[in-house]
């Protein structure tokens, strides 16, 4: 197996008696962009700084492509850094900016210019390179940022919510040539952000992090899909959650039988990831896996329950509704507009199916 | 619906006006938002000054007054002891700026605060720096530097007078340990009053350099460490030049208020070599002269106002393209 580009072992950091980072693990591949996806205060900027070196861990080793770099200082660490405030130096112009770390390695005067040329090239900056930053839009100065952290070609790339102050749609924009830029020039990249979205859009593997720890890391579609636990499944996306405990196994184990605190009955398909769960489980269920059905579906269909529409809330490409169960629970239920003809309204009654494929159960996970 | 809303909606329909496709009941729109637009506004409307009207009356009477009065009383004569009433002249100028004695005075007023200005840039920098990083006692750090402010000037002098006599406490504790001899010459000439001028205007340059280096942003220096710089080369090429406005601010405050200052060099200095403030003391009460007292401090608000515009330019060519 190939010397991954980035290894951290059990690094442990505290502030005081807070616990930031908790033995957290982690290999990143060469060439790849990995998230680091949390909730503020989970630890993910610390981890990023601890890489980085401005934060000296109290207990754990930071390896780059095997070499122990834990005690380096950052200046020698070969990293490059892009920062949400973008923290461009604002009294050089963009030019002086990018060429700030080939000046720093003492790179000689014509490659230091044809560097920077092909770097502010390639974030679409070439004619702003005598202007100084405060002359520069929040996208630009962000492209200057990025073409400051990658001109020094660095072993590792290090985002730290980068897009954060951007307006939506720029966001989106951003996040694309972002990804493009990075496949492009293979560079690793560790992306810290709490936008799952955004984490769900650009990276080839996801560390959702809580609390200082792993939650569960994995590619895009295998968090989604099959978060490991309840917090990973609220986090990633929204989640209908009903909390219960399985009333029976098939004598296959393939089938469960899950009853909720409610008191509703439904059947879930288990898949090997889910097998050993003790009693105290959740049954998560997109809300776009949620189906209105109609009353005569009652005997041909598996988990039907009855509901009331509580809220409608119309969102452009779908609508979200607030559905009040029969067992008493509430989900919400997507459903994507194609026709006006499908739309309900608050107080209408509903059939909602909840597939057996689709339901997931999750443990508990620690708060 | 907000005046911000009402403005775009005014100029959009202003672009339909100018390509003549509104409507005459556009046309009524239009006129009743400018109505709304300055009844909304309407108690400011013109009025704002109003608000400046009574600080600025009293600004007015008390500084333009005055300096007004002590400029016409420069340009009179005093003549067998007694402040003639009439007849301008400029005699008592041409007296201060053509004698080497008072230019003597002049310049040593300049150097000496040339000299304190250059001691707490230098003292005062590392002070600053290390009040802006700190994060749990800035408070009570910045109360500490403005303990030379929190004294009494005349007790803060004599209390420099008892450390730097001859037989002050300096002299003597060096003296027991055998260090030096003889006492040395620390008062009654310029190092004690540049010492003693020092240390009472060390808070101002400090605060000065404080809001410089505070408002640089923090990740600006960690950013310069990540792209190669040691921590020496990323303070000297990106937190240094930054806080330059710091420096002339204070800069500024420091050399303004050393060449007026008056007790410290008057307690602590020489009388062959006395600044300018002294000089005007003498002039005043000794004398009697106040047409040549007022000419000379004319010289020095002129003196003043040179240097203070002197830096507003310096701060303009600092912004136009670099701005902080």
């Amino acid at each position: 197996m190939p010397t991954p580009a980035v290894e951290l072992r059990s690094i442990v950091k505290r502030f005081g008696s807070h616990v930031a980072v908790d033995h957290f693990n982690l290999t990143v591949e060469k060439g790849e962009l990995l998230s680091l996806l949390g909730p503020s205060g989970c630890g993910k900027t610390t981890t990023l700084r601890i890489i980085a070196g401005f934060v000296e861990p109290d207990e754990g080793e930071v390896l780059v492509m095997g070499e122990n770099i834990s005690s380096r200082p950052p200046h020698q660490r070969d990293m490059g850094m892009v920062y949400q405030s973008y923290a461009l130096f604002p009294h050089m112009t963009v030019f002086d900016n990018v060429a700030y770390g080939l000046r720093m390695r003492k790179m000689a005067r014509d490659k230091i210019e044809e560097r920077v040329a092909s770097v502010l090239e390639l974030v679409h900056l070439r004619q702003m390179a005598e202007r100084h930053p405060n002359q520069l839009s929040g996208g630009q100065q962000q492209r200057v940022a990025l073409a400051r952290a990658i001109a020094i070609e660095p072993k590792v790339l290090l985002l730290d919510e980068p897009l954060s102050n951007l307006d939506a749609k720029l966001r989106r924009e951003m996040q694309v040539e972002l990804r493009d830029l990075q496949r492009r020039l293979g560079i690793t990249t560790i992306y810290v952000t709490h936008d799952q979205e955004e984490a769900l859009t650009l990276s080839d593997r996801i560390v959702v992090m809580n609390s200082g720890r792993v939650m569960q890391i994995g590619e895009p579609h295998a968090i989604y899909r099959h978060p490991a636990n309840s917090f990973v499944s609220n986090f990633i996306g929204i989640t209908n959650i009903l909390r219960g405990r399985i009333a029976e196994v098939s004598p296959g184990g393939n089938r469960a039988v899950f009853v909720s605190e409610g008191g509703l009955r439904c059947t879930v398909v288990l898949d090997c990831a889910q097998e050993g769960l003790s009693e105290g489980v959740s049954a998560a269920i997109r809300p776009e896996q949620v189906q209105f059905r109609r009353g005569g579906d009652i005997d041909t269909v598996e988990n039907l329950v009855h509901g009331t529409i509580s809220h409608v809330v119309y969102l452009g490409a779908r609508t979200g509704y607030y559905v009040v169960l029969s067992s008493g629970e509430r989900i919400i239920v997507d459903v994507q507009n194609v026709s006006e003809a499908t739309a309900r309204q608050a107080g209408d009654p509903v059939l909602c199916c909840l597939p057996p494929e689709s339901l997931r159960l999750v443990a508990d996970s620690a708060d | 619906m907000t005046p911000h809303g009402l403005r775009e909606i005014g100029e959009t329909k202003l672009q339909q006006v100018g390509s003549g496709t509104v409507s005459p009941e556009g046309k009524t729109f239009l006129a009743r938002l400018r109505r709304v637009r300055r009844c909304a506004f309407a108690p400011l409307a013109g009025r704002g000054f109003i608000v400046l009207l009574a600080p600025l009356v009293g600004l007015l009477l008390l500084l333009a007054i005055s300096l007004i009065y002590m400029f016409i009383l420069s340009l009179r004569t005093f003549d067998k002891g007694l402040i003639q009433q009439e007849g301008l002249t400029l005699a008592n100028y041409q007296r201060f700026m053509f004698d080497p004695f008072y230019l003597r005075i002049l310049g040593t007023t300049f150097v000496i605060a040339a000299l304190v200005v250059l001691a707490t840039i230098i003292l005062g920098y590392p002070v600053a720096y290390y009040i802006s990083r700190a994060e749990r006692w800035k408070t009570l750090l910045i109360a500490l530097t403005m303990t030379p402010l929190l004294i009494s000037a005349v007790i803060r002098v004599y209390s420099w007078v008892y450390l730097l006599g001859n037989a002050g406490f300096i002299n003597r504790t060096l003296q027991d340990l055998g260090w030096i001899r003889d006492p040395l010459p620390l008062m009654y000439n310029r190092i004690g009053v540049a010492i003693g001028l020092i240390h009472v205007f060390m808070p101002f340059m400090i605060l000065s350099l404080l809001a410089a280096l505070q408002n640089i942003d923090r990740n600006l220096e960690e950013a310069a460490r990540g792209l190669g710089a040691g921590p020496l080369g990323a303070f000297a090429t990106v937190t240094l030049p930054l806080s330059v406005p710091g420096i002339i601010a204070g800069s500024l405050l420091v050399f303004t208020l050393t060449i007026a200052s008056y007790i410290t060099p008057a307690v602590l200095g020489s009388s062959a070599d006395k600044l300018i403030a002294l000089l005007e003391y003498e002039v005043f009460y000794e004398t009697g002269n106040w047409p040549f007292g007022s000419a000379i401090a004319f010289i020095l608000v002129v003196v003043s106002l040179i240097v203070t515009v002197g830096y507003f330019r310096l701060m303009e060519r600092q912004m136009g393209g670099k701005r902080i």
